[in-house]
């Protein structure tokens, strides 16, 4: 059993933004993270934004370099955390098999979000990957998923994903609809799919972005899908075919192709299935935070109306309503890398104040990192889920009233 | 067409190539990329069989969610081989489906 | 004309009830403060035994309950039944000698055990631990999934005309001159019943507590570690004959952490190719977060009997409140100064495998027809239950 005064669990933006700013105060710290590799998602991640290019895997080096120069920070990799109870006024942090366990005073939980799976027929056959897995396979790890692919869903990867695999040379049949039924429900109508595109159009080639206003508006947005060929729309170096559904993957011991059929709207549909040829298929339902470690520590978290996800209930500084355990980045619902950064900072910050027991923080430093979770706030395009804003205003609510309730 | 993609990042991806062990069989990848990562480059797609089904299995998330990728590796078995790291003379084996449960009425096992 | 029923309680108990009055005409409502199972139906094993039960009344209750589960399965759709049997594995020679004995009074009870000497229990369990000196088996044990078998349950109920409401707690049963008249709901609500079954596990008490009716129920928190799907450690469940010491008068030899936490060998095998390991006792305790000295202690004493677990990967664990009595019998009874009030709770460790006899025999009460089996032994007034002062000795 070793001991910290904190342990992050997450190396992605946010832990090791709170990272370094523990490591530059002084104070004892320990990140934990299950990828033998630091920096999260962050290492696969890379764009133009407005004329230039953002690259996270050029981010998550300057953290850590940063943190190298941070003595007091150790980074725990290819780890992790199957176990975190408060007992004694310490935090206990377990660690998987012989790798023993943690006391710590305090815990920045920043361990991110995970893929909404799309329970397409046929998908677990080798070759189906989530569209994540794919940014993975090919940004971080430079090894093509196959030959030929082909995206199912609309989520906000389908686009990043199309058009970087495109750069590395990877060809793609299009991007289409998952398949009619139950279990994909909760994707909403497709005139909801087709109204989320609008969110991504910061990753939309250039002669699209005109038409984003008018996507905006659902008629207008009905109309140009609508009208969209068989053969779909070029964007993001694939074809986006939004009348186009799959039915089903097929392959005897690996993927071999996906059965499409053509379709307008939610309507039944219009003409003959066929099979396009692929060895690999990445399925793209979105993205959800996730807070298990929050809960199994028994702090409050808040549903999501349809209960597709959960989200902790936290305070400006990334408090939670266990005491000494803050939270911080996509785990608190997704917002991308920026936003996750500077709340990856007010969580840093609460920390601080939490072991030195001074409640008078340094208000300075607090509006500080609140502005620029604002200004990151503004530059981000993401909105993960429609009802976002909502949860997010109930989780605010939430944390509010925390002391009148039971 | 290799599983290898060069471009954008590759400079920074490269590290030296190792031997390691697949059931046995002698296979290469990159110190420090994760085994999965190492086998899907080589074309290898089963990376295991589901115990229920007996199905096979490859990588799905790639991120250590999922499990789908469980391998037996330096003889620990359910490593994900998607987050663990390669080195010279890892060895890394499939995992074979158990065999089935057997159903038997226990009023007529003795 | 049918009786209105209220069953408070959607786990695999009140589900049961709310079975067989619905098939047997009763016009039922059934009602839970949370999700059909949400208790410790969700937060157990699928254990089906009779191989614990003192002869007697014990093990023919259990028998009889066993026989009608196994109609059950034929006629409800799945829930991962079957009928393996189950064996007691013993630590040492005094354990064996008293396997033995334990073995020649269930036989005399007509029960289907038999005693496994090394070889044999060797024979049959080729992944134990080889310093097991002995075992015994009993050939009508069955496992199923607990929480699939409750929802099977409410689901025939359902086509039988029961009502279910779910996330609604009641938070009073209505008494008037002496009868039951309903139940009262969080919001106000007031639903009209003739019959009340009160099947409320460790939450009974409080709603029985205000009628004058005091039930000895306290949840005894049990421990329960799931296994990844992989190689198993046989078919049939698993158990050790250490914690039935106390029914002889006999101490069980264990270690610390074992006896501390009522720590005793359960193996059991799911048709989902992975394996549960229980299991552990503490009285009085709500909270249902589960312990890691209790985990830890738990997958120690696995080892114990089977050495080849050590490469086994344990992916979740979980913890439940068993409803204990002081007699460990449960409580299925009429309360005769309240007319239509009827309790069938109180199950402990056995809620599942005792599902079907107390759903019978809460529906012969209720319908006044003849009982299934003797009702008296499982009476609330009962003198182990009305003698039980707070503070005891832990069961």
């Amino acid at each position: 059993m070793t001991s910290s005064d904190v342990v992050i669990v997450g190396a992605g933006p946010a832990g090791l933004k709170a990272a370094v700013y523990l490591g530059r105060a002084g104070i004892d710290a320990c990140v934990v993270d299950e990828y033998p590799v630091a920096g999260g998602r962050l290492l696969g991640q890379r764009y133009r934004q407005r004329g230039h290019w953002w690259v996270g895997r050029k981010v998550a080096q300057e953290l850590l370099d940063s943190l190298s120069a941070c003595p007091s920070v150790r980074l725990l990799l290819h780890t992790s955390v199957v176990g975190l109870s408060r007992e004694d006024d310490r935090w206990q942090i377990r660690l998987s098999g012989a790798d023993g366990n943690i006391e710590a005073k305090a815990v920045i939980v920043a361990t991110g979000a995970s893929e909404v799976p799309i329970p397409v027929p046929n998908w677990t056959l080798p070759g189906v990957m989530t569209v994540g897995g794919a940014q993975v396979m090919a940004n971080v790890h430079g090894v093509r998923p196959g030959q030929r692919g082909l995206i199912i869903g609309l989520g906000a990867l389908s686009f990043a994903v199309a058009q970087e695999l495109a750069w590395a040379n990877v060809e793609l049949a299009g991007i289409v609809l998952p398949p009619f039924g139950p279990p994909f429900r909760w994707l909403g109508s497709v005139d909801e799919q087709w109204s989320r595109l609008v969110h991504w159009m910061h990753l939309a080639p250039i002669w699209m972005r005109p038409l984003q206003p008018a996507l905006m508006r659902p008629q207008w947005c009905r109309r140009i899908m609508a009208a969209a060929p068989r053969r779909g729309l070029a964007v993001a170096g694939t074809r986006l075919r939004p009348n186009v559904r799959a039915l089903r993957i097929v392959g005897d011991d690996r993927v071999q192709g996906v059965e499409l059929v053509p379709c307008q709207g939610d309507a039944e549909p219009s003409g003959k299935p066929w099979v396009e040829p692929v060895d690999f298929v990445c399925l793209s339902g979105g993205l959800r935070p996730v807070p298990d470690i929050v809960k199994a520590a028994g702090a409050a978290v808040l549903e999501s109306p349809g209960g597709l996800y959960d989200v902790p209930v936290s305070g400006p500084l990334g408090e939670t309503t266990a005491p000494g355990l803050f939270v911080a980045g996509n785990v608190l619902g997704i917002e991308g890398a920026q936003v996750a950064m500077a709340q990856g900072q007010l969580a840093a910050l609460g920390t601080v104040c939490w072991l030195t027991h001074s409640p008078d923080r340094s208000l300075e430093q607090e509006r500080a990192f609140l502005a620029e979770l604002e200004e990151a706030r503004r530059k981000t395009l993401i909105l993960f889920d429609p009802a976002w804003p909502e949860v997010q205003c109930r989780a605010e609510q939430a944390w509010r009233s925390r002391g009148e309730s039971h | 067409m290799t599983g290898r993609l060069h471009g954008i990042g590759s400079a920074e991806r490269q590290s030296p190539t190792v031997q390691f062990y697949l059931d046995g069989k002698i296979v290469t990848g990159m110190v420090g990329e994760p085994v999965a990562m190492s086998l899907w480059a080589l074309g290898e797609r089963t990376l295991g069989w589901n115990e229920e089904s007996g199905e096979p299995r490859g990588v799905f998330c790639n991120i250590g969610h999922c499990f789908e990728c469980r391998m037996t590796i330096a003889g620990q078995p359910d490593q994900r081989a998607c987050l663990y790291p390669v080195r010279e003379g890892l060895e890394v084996r499939r995992q074979p489906r158990p065999s089935a449960l057997t159903i038997v009425d226990g009023m007529t096992r003795l | 004309m049918a009786p209105q029923v209220i069953v408070i309680g959607a786990g695999v108990i009140g589900s049961a009830c709310a079975y067989y009055l619905s098939q047997a005409g009763a016009s039922v409502t059934l009602i839970d403060q949370g999700d059909v199972g949400s208790g410790t139906s969700s937060r157990c094993d699928g254990n089906v035994l009779a191989i614990d039960k003192e002869p007697g009344y014990d093990s023919l209750m259990a028998l009889m309950s066993q026989r009608l589960l196994h109609e059950l399965a034929s006629v409800l759709p799945p829930f991962e039944y079957r009928r393996p049997g189950s064996y007691l594995v013993c630590d040492n020679d005094e354990e064996a000698k008293a396997a033995w004995d334990w073995v020649g009074q269930q036989q005399e009870a007509g029960l289907p055990f038999w005693y496994l000497d090394r070889a044999a229990i060797h024979s049959h369990l080729p992944h134990l631990a080889s310093d097991v000196p002995a075992g015994l088996y009993c050939g009508s044990d069955s496992t199923l999934n607990p929480l699939l078998y409750t929802q099977r349950l409410v689901q025939a109920a359902k086509q039988h005309g029961c009502q279910v409401r779910v996330h609604q707690a009641v938070t009073e049963i209505v008494v008037n001159r002496g009868a039951v008249a309903g139940v009262r709901l969080a919001d106000g609500t007031v639903l009209v019943a003739d019959v009340v079954v009160v099947a409320a596990g460790v939450w009974s008490p409080r709603l029985l507590q205000p009628l004058g009716v005091t039930v000895p129920i306290q949840p005894r928190k049990g421990h329960l570690l799931v296994s990844a799907k992989g190689p198993l450690f046989g078919d049939a469940k698993v158990m050790e004959f250490g914690y039935l010491m106390s029914k002889f008068g006999r101490e069980r030899q264990a270690p610390e952490d074992a006896l501390r936490y009522g720590v005793a060998l359960v193996y059991e095998p799911t048709e989902s190719h992975n394996f549960l390991l229980g299991s552990s006792r503490e009285l009085g305790v709500w909270d249902t977060a589960p312990k890691w000295d209790v985990v830890q202690a738990i997958g120690r004493r696995a080892l114990r009997f089977y050495p080849g677990m050590q490469q086994a990967t344990l992916i979740r664990s979980y913890a439940g409140l068993r409803p204990w009595t002081p007699d460990h019998l449960p409580v299925v009874s009429r309360v005769s100064d309240i007319a239509g009030l009827v309790i069938a709770a109180g199950h402990e460790g056995d809620g599942i495998g005792l599902a079907s006899v107390t759903g019978h025999l809460v529906c012969d009460l209720t319908l006044e027809r003849p009982p299934i089996i003797d009702p008296r032994p499982l009476r609330w007034d009962r003198p182990a239950l009305t003698s039980w002062k707070d503070g005891g000795a832990d069961g």
